[in-house]
């Protein structure tokens, strides 16, 4: 820290702090134009000049780029000072006269009429004031350069390459939003929206967090949804060796710094979503492939994300990151989904390792934990529709089936460590210690994902719903909510992938409600119609449950179908328990009340699960209720009603299940 | 588009994206003009913003947009400068040399002063003797070249961050050529200056900024730097000693703003020179954001003969060391000359420049360029020396000395200089662009007959305002031709107003 005067008062800031902000913190104010708080100083307007004395000597400068190095006396508001100030400001307004940021900055410093008539005179409201916001928000907040300067001296103008639009931009409107003038407008809206101005002012709020909150958060803009690999391990949720664990010493191979400085190429725009200032998705350019068809050919990867790094990695005991790549890549050029791959190789391994298949079934592939190159071959197989790659291909589900049916495998042992829910893969968070994110996997419409709730931090790490009735609550909110990006197409990372800075002052931090706000607004603005979040929850709970119905039509939907393999729930197995001894002892002694110390792990083990199948049971009741259903998970004809989707076709429907 | 030909430059460049300005130059070169499909594909090829190289494209004079047979267009200081040619003037018989010392001197670049270095001295004892020298930068603002150095060691010593020793020979003043001649006279000296930096500060790498147009300076640079790479005074392990350091040739477009250091780093990157705006000196954050000793050609010609008379002896001669000046303007010898620090400016336009051309008198003599400040008769008695010219209302700068005869005004002669500075102005910072605009409108006007006695003040109180408020060096010094007018020719202006 370094002791600091401005105007006599004392001040002590960390080193490399601007004089600017040295003196905001004092609520000392120097006027500035060209100066953003999301942006870095620039130095251009130089109205910002205060007069210092550093070493026993003065000079004059601009106070947004000065970095205190130095103990140094600041007078904001010397006669120098001043008069230097006044001049600038007088240049600026004998140039741009009429525009209302350069007046009111005359006014309140003292500048009346200019002293001369300045040939390049332009009386616009709106005029560029060439202070270069613009421009340095598409480079530093947007990471394009779209918009540049151009020329020299007094020529200098903002302009696109070539002075004309280049296709490159999408109209983030980033650049309207900074700009002091109005100088850039944006005037083309494709979608002819009801109410631009309301979508384009949150779109801005929402691009400025980003900016400047990013870093300190998630790192979405370096390392996107991957940041999350060495949270996970640490909270003991990374899957690991089909979810039997949730950390493993190798998980610091894959995290999000190896990929960061290993792997992933920056500084290209976001291949999602042009003009997303979020840029979350990561490639890795001129990666060369080892197997496969385009072996040894150096391609482009689009990602890895979390899910990948953990279903293609730790899940199946691979902690070579380049494999991780080389699966990601090989899952997206055959059309495969990389959670449901690795999710189904992780089962298949973990029944290979415990003799439940064997090299007849897979064709000699040794599928052993780890084994890289084999989680490969089974891969180009299941492209090419051979071998046990078909059988892989075709889902845990199935695979299940086939191996009690046909490979006399334990039923028991299968179902319990087959981790699909409805038919479909696990995404990859380990459940165990959250019972809330075992519903959330489970109570759904659609099968094992979090794309409804993503509930583990907010009950576990957190313990924000410690109650049934909590839990219930964030079981109807969250799918709600979640399901209603998927109703209007808007992608849901800038919800909580970025959260406001004074966001855990709110009152329910965990729903974020300045964001949820905006996301009415951005409905709002595009449709004309008011949106406060109840409605929004009312807009999804129709869909929810048309979507219940619909699953009862085909025969799944009930109190049976949200069933929860128990893997998800704890240990299967005595290694499993034992590898978490003191945790489970623990919970048996405090929660189940009965003293562990003289049982065998086998008998600790299934009191456990006694223990903690018997709660979600409750979990069940509780949400079924909250969402209105009947105890068996089916809408009742109230909820239809209330909601106006009881038309005939649904009503019939649920009408075949009791207490309807 | 002919691909194989823009990749065959790119090519050239190791697809270096920091090379975008030689790579444009090279298509100006070819197509006569900056083509925009090209463009577009260096842009996607080397990876960098099209938005950077269309900048650079309109940001340099030596680039056009447009297809064109015809020359550039010619600016006004131009047809101005162009007597003065490229000739060397003879300087007194008894003047001491060091710059042009080894001009025609086959022995040149046996680098002994080099081999001393480092053979019996620790980069301490270099900076030592250079600070004793007292030896100013020679180009730009004078700034101990000592401080430069020990500023850069200390940088490199705390971070240990790789530090540049880079060379400005890009020259950016029309119709001077003094950088040329150096170049061309001696390169080997250059070399070996960098080499006694990069020994004292720690560097690794070295830069040589040239001008582009000037090829035989550059042909000989790059055999000078493979002569001393052949003789293993450049690469790795320098002498068999735990030293490593080599250089590389970057060509430039040639712009007076490169007189601004940090503009000229970024120029070295592939961007228009524009000044950074920061007050972390650049042997701290410079080249790469790394610590770097940034010094124009004549600067490091000094530098082997401070190692080889030492630091004391060298501050004996003249005023500390010599300064190549060039001297154009009303006067009988123009052309550059190499005079000791300390003449007078007497002796150097009467003896040396040989006077006002006949049937004339002096009125006036602009020292240091078009940012220079402009001394009456009476003054000619104040010496060529840093210190002095600052304290007289001037700079040394680049070393331009123009002299006016009394057939001049001298509110012309502030206009032309202030129009060039507006031309060559970088238009990033308010009072640097507007200013200069402003300047010249009220010249104008004075000059027409439209002005008022008002107008001075005026004119004044905005030199004031750039002084103290300007981003660069540049726009801070640009009031100086007015200002010094106003001083001492006073007249010239009040001759105009009516009334």
């Amino acid at each position: 820290m370094i002791e600091i005067t401005i105007n006599k008062r004392k001040i002590s800031v960390e080193e490399g702090t601007t004089i600017l902000a040295a003196a905001e913190s004092l609520g000392i104010k120097i006027p500035a134009l060209c100066n953003h708080n999301i942006l870095k100083p620039y130095g251009a307007c130089r109205m910002c000049v205060v007069e210092v004395h550093a070493n026993g000597e003065k000079e004059i400068t601009t106070s947004c780029n000065y970095e205190i190095h130095e103990p140094i006396a600041v007078f904001t508001d010397s006669e120098e000072a001043l008069n230097t100030r006044r001049g600038v400001i007088e240049m600026h307004l004998a140039r741009w006269p009429n525009v209302p940021a350069i007046k009111a900055l005359a006014k309140a410093n003292g500048v009346d009429k200019p002293r001369y008539e300045h040939p390049l005179k332009n009386e616009s409201k709106n005029a560029c004031v060439l202070c270069g916001r613009c421009v340095r928000v598409c480079s530093e907040g947007i990471w394009e350069d779209i918009i540049t300067f151009a020329g020299r001296g007094a020529e200098r103008k903002v302009s696109m390459p070539f002075d004309k639009f280049y296709e490159r931009c999408a109209g983030c409107g980033a650049c309207a939003w900074v700009c002091p003038t109005g100088a850039i407008q944006v005037t083309n809206e494709a979608n002819h929206p009801v109410r631009p101005k309301m979508i384009r002012n949150w779109g801005m709020k929402v691009t400025s967090q980003m900016i400047t909150l990013d870093d300190q958060q998630c790192r979405m803009r370096k390392i996107g949804t991957g940041n999350l690999v060495e949270i996970m391990d640490d909270y003991d949720l990374l899957p690991t060796l089909n979810y039997q664990y949730g950390s493993h010493e190798n998980a610091k191979k894959i995290n999000s710094w190896v990929w960061q400085n290993e792997y992933f190429t920056q500084g290209l725009p976001d291949g999602c979503w042009y003009g997303c200032s979020m840029s979350c998705a990561h490639a890795i350019e001129k990666f060369e492939l080892k197997t496969g068809p385009y072996k040894g050919r150096k391609v482009l990867v689009d990602g890895p994300e979390y899910e990948t790094i953990a279903a293609c990695g730790s899940n199946i005991g691979n902690f070579d990151p380049h494999y991780v790549a080389e699966l990601n890549f090989y899952c997206d050029t055959y059309g495969i989904d990389t959670i449901s791959f690795g999710t189904a190789l992780a089962f298949a391994m973990e029944c290979y390792e415990n003799g439940v298949i064997t090299k007849e079934h897979t064709g000699g592939l040794e599928l052993t934990f780890g084994n890289k190159e084999a989680a490969c071959e089974v891969l180009h197989q299941m492209s090419r529709g051979e071998g046990f790659g078909m059988i892989l291909g075709k889902g845990i589900r199935n695979m299940k089936k086939l191996f009690i049916e046909e490979y006399g495998a334990d039923l028991d042992f299968v179902e319990d460590i087959g981790m699909e829910n409805k038919g479909l893969e696990f995404s990859e968070y380990v459940t165990k210690e959250s019972l809330a994110q075992q519903g959330g996997y489970c109570m759904t419409n659609k099968g094992a994902q979090h794309d409804e709730a993503w509930l583990i931090f907010m009950d576990q790490v957190n313990n924000q719903i410690p109650t049934f009735e909590n839990k219930a609550d964030a079981l109807h909110y969250f799918p709600m909510f979640r399901t209603w990006f998927g109703l209007v197409g808007l992608c849901k990372l800038p919800w909580n992938d970025i959260s406001p800075a004074d966001n855990a002052q709110t009152d329910e931090p965990h729903k974020i409600p300045e964001h949820v706000e905006g996301y009415c607004k951005y409905f709002t603005g595009m449709t004309g119609i008011e949106l406060d979040s109840d409605k929004l929850i009312r807009m999804s709970e129709k869909v929810y449950n048309f979507q219940r119905v619909f699953n009862l039509r085909l025969g799944y939907g009930t109190r049976e179908h949200d069933r929860v393999p128990y893997r998800a729930m704890g240990p299967v197995t005595n290694t499993e328990y034992e590898s978490r001894q003191e945790r489970y002892d623990k919970q048996l002694k405090e929660k189940v009340g009965i003293d562990p110390e003289s049982m065998s792990t086998d008998e600790k083990r299934l009191k456990l699960r006694e223990y903690r199948e018997d709660q979600y049971r409750q979990l069940q009741d509780a949400v079924y209720k909250r969402r209105g259903w009947t105890s068996d998970g089916v809408p009742k004809l109230e909820t239809l009603k209330k909601l106006g989707i009881d038309f005939p076709e649904v009503v019939e429907v649920v009408k075949r299940y009791p207490d309807v | 588009m002919d691909t194989a030909k823009i990749n065959k430059i790119i090519e050239s460049y190791n697809r270096d994206a920091d090379c975008a300005i030689e790579m444009l130059l090279d298509i100006q070169d070819e197509f006569k003009h900056l083509p925009e499909d090209v463009v577009r594909y260096i842009a996607d090829e080397i990876e960098v913003p099209l938005g950077q190289l269309y900048f650079v494209g309109t940001f340099y004079d030596v680039f056009t947009l447009e297809p064109s047979e015809d020359e550039l267009p010619q600016k006004p200081i131009e047809a101005f400068m162009k007597q003065q040619n490229d000739k060397r003037i003879p300087s007194k018989p008894d003047a001491p040399s060091i710059v042009f010392r080894n001009m025609g001197n086959a022995d040149a670049g046996e680098y002994k002063s080099f081999e001393k270095v480092l053979e019996t001295m620790s980069p301490d004892d270099v900076i030592s003797e250079v600070e004793k020298s007292g030896l100013l930068g020679r180009c730009g603002f004078g700034n101990p070249t000592a401080d430069k150095w020990k500023a850069c060691a200390k940088a490199v010593n705390d971070s240990s961050n790789p530090a540049y020793v880079i060379c400005n020979a890009d020259e950016g003043i029309p119709g001077a050529f003094a950088y040329k001649n150096i170049v061309e006279s001696d390169p080997h000296s250059i070399i070996e200056g960098m080499l006694i930096c990069a020994y004292a500060v720690g560097a690794k790498e070295g830069i040589i900024h040239i001008r582009n147009c000037y090829s035989q300076a550059i042909e000989q640079m790059a055999e000078a730097i493979e002569d001393a790479r052949a003789k293993k005074l450049l690469g790795e392990n320098i002498k068999g000693k735990d030293f490593s350091f080599d250089i590389k040739i970057r060509r430039g477009p040639g712009a007076y703003m490169n007189l601004d250091l940090s503009a000229m780093l970024e120029s070295l990157q592939g961007k228009p020179a524009i000044p950074t705006a920061s007050n972390v000196p650049l042997t701290e954050k410079g080249y790469k954001d790394m610590p770097t000793v940034l010094s124009c050609v004549e600067t490091w010609m000094n530098v082997p003969v401070i190692i080889e008379k030492g630091g004391d002896a060298f501050k004996k001669i003249g005023n500390s060391g010599t300064k190549v000046v060039s001297l154009v303007g009303d006067i009988v010898n123009s052309g550059f000359v190499e005079v000791p620090l300390g003449i007078t400016l007497r002796e150097l336009i009467f003896d040396i420049g040989g006077g006002i051309p006949e049937g004339r008198e002096f009125k006036a003599v602009q020292v240091g360029g078009p940012s220079g400040g402009c001394f009456p008769a009476d003054m000619l008695d104040t010496p060529l020396d840093y210190a002095e010219i600052e304290k007289a209302g001037s700079i040394i700068g680049p070393g331009l000395i123009r002299v006016y005869d009394n057939s001049r005004c001298m509110v012309e002669a502030a206009k032309d200089s202030i129009e060039f500075l507006k031309s060559e102005c970088f238009g990033k910072a308010a009072p640097d662009r507007e200013g200069s605009v402003i300047l010249f409108s009220i010249l104008e006007n004075i000059s027409q007959g439209n002005g008022k006695k008002e107008d001075l003040d005026t004119l004044k109180s905005i030199c004031e305002t750039m002084s103290a408020a300007s981003l660069s060096g540049l726009g801070k010094s640009a009031g100086n031709s007015i200002l010094s007018t106003i001083k001492h020719f006073e007249d010239d202006y009040t001759g105009y107003f009516k009334n």
